[in-house]
């Protein structure tokens, strides 16, 4: 007997309909869910504190893109404080691997720029604000003794990537 | 506390023993099998918060002040965290089971229930401190009578077997 195939149904309203759309689209050729939080951060209008994006607006309106891509920041968020400290690690190199930047370079940044008062939502939970701030730390240290220790490989990934 | 915590080990420990045998069988975790659908949304961050491998790839960080920085950062935040549970399944008891409940065996049953959510935990003496942390020295023994008899039951009883132990 074959077993039912699962079909999933089709997003109903227009903003599960943005939603599929952003993570199909868009967030699926952003290897990595840090790099997609960043992303995703860097769509909120700094003069306006709303989010936006010119594809998802034309198709959905104004008001259903800034929702989508809010929901979807504040979950990327949530999974990625939930993370362990070795998982938020390995997002850290996927990043600098998938945004071409120099792992030292995004470390010395990263330790002195506050960066996660621009991915974090506003009105995020205390306790996994800080358990992310926590962690983003020690997966810099670690990721800069890695550095440190074995120079050479990680060099050696970045450019084969 | 040190003084507080060894007596209070002392005649608590057939039930942390129990309540670590419980702990360590690998179907025991409710804080696991049920953070997807558990009522209270603090279970997640539990995982994470009280999840020893997070101090184990700490402790590899080579900078002593980093590395003493995040233990001590992760330790207060344990503590918030055991605040926040303690209002949050007092509140949930409050609504599910105001009716039938002083507000002394609620704190307990809070108390209780939030004990059991922290699973992950491996060793006896931060149980002690968490209990500690949790109800006060003064309850450990209630709490932990409670939970000895409550690990025993499937989850959806322990409420009620950590709220008997309260009013005994």
């Amino acid at each position: 007997m074959r077993p039912a195939a699962a079909v999933s149904a089709p997003p109903r309203t227009p903003l599960d309909r943005a939603l599929a759309h952003l993570e199909n689209q868009t967030l699926q050729s952003i290897p990595s869910r840090l790099a997609q939080l960043v992303y995703l951060a860097t769509t909120r209008n700094v003069n306006t504190g709303r989010f936006e994006h010119f594809g998802l607006a034309t198709e959905f309106g104004d008001e259903t893109a800034h929702t989508a891509l809010e929901q979807c920041r504040d979950r990327t968020y949530q999974q990625l404080a939930l993370l362990p400290v070795s998982g938020m690690k390995e997002e850290l190199v996927a990043y600098c691997q998938a945004s071409a930047q120099d792992c030292r370079a995004v470390c010395a940044a990263w330790t002195d720029i506050p960066v996660h008062h621009l991915l974090a939502p506003q009105n995020c939970d205390p306790l996994v604000s800080r358990l992310f701030q926590i962690n983003l730390r020690a997966a810099i240290e670690l990721l800069r003794d890695d550095l440190a220790a074995q120079p050479l490989i990680l060099e050696r990934k970045e450019h084969e990537s | 506390m040190t003084i507080e915590l060894l007596a209070f080990s002392g005649f608590a420990l057939p039930g942390l023993l129990a309540l670590l045998f419980w702990l360590r069988r690998p179907d025991a975790s409710p804080l696991e099998h049920s953070a997807a659908s558990s009522p209270f949304p603090l279970h997640r961050i539990a995982l994470r918060v009280f999840d020893p491998a997070d101090f184990s790839s700490a402790a590899r960080i080579t900078s002593k002040t980093v590395r003493a920085d995040f233990r001590a950062e992760r330790r207060r935040l344990s503590v918030q965290w055991c605040q926040r549970a303690r209002v949050e399944i007092n509140r949930w008891f409050a609504a599910h089971r105001a009716a039938a409940a002083s507000s002394d065996t609620a704190s307990l049953a809070a108390e209780g229930i939030a004990i059991l959510a922290l699973s992950r935990l491996h060793t006896t003496v931060f149980i002690v401190e968490v209990v500690a942390v949790l109800a006060g020295p003064q309850y450990v023994r209630s709490v932990v009578s409670g939970l000895e008899a409550a690990v025993a039951l499937p989850q959806s009883q322990a409420l009620s077997a950590v709220t008997d132990s309260g009013s005994r």
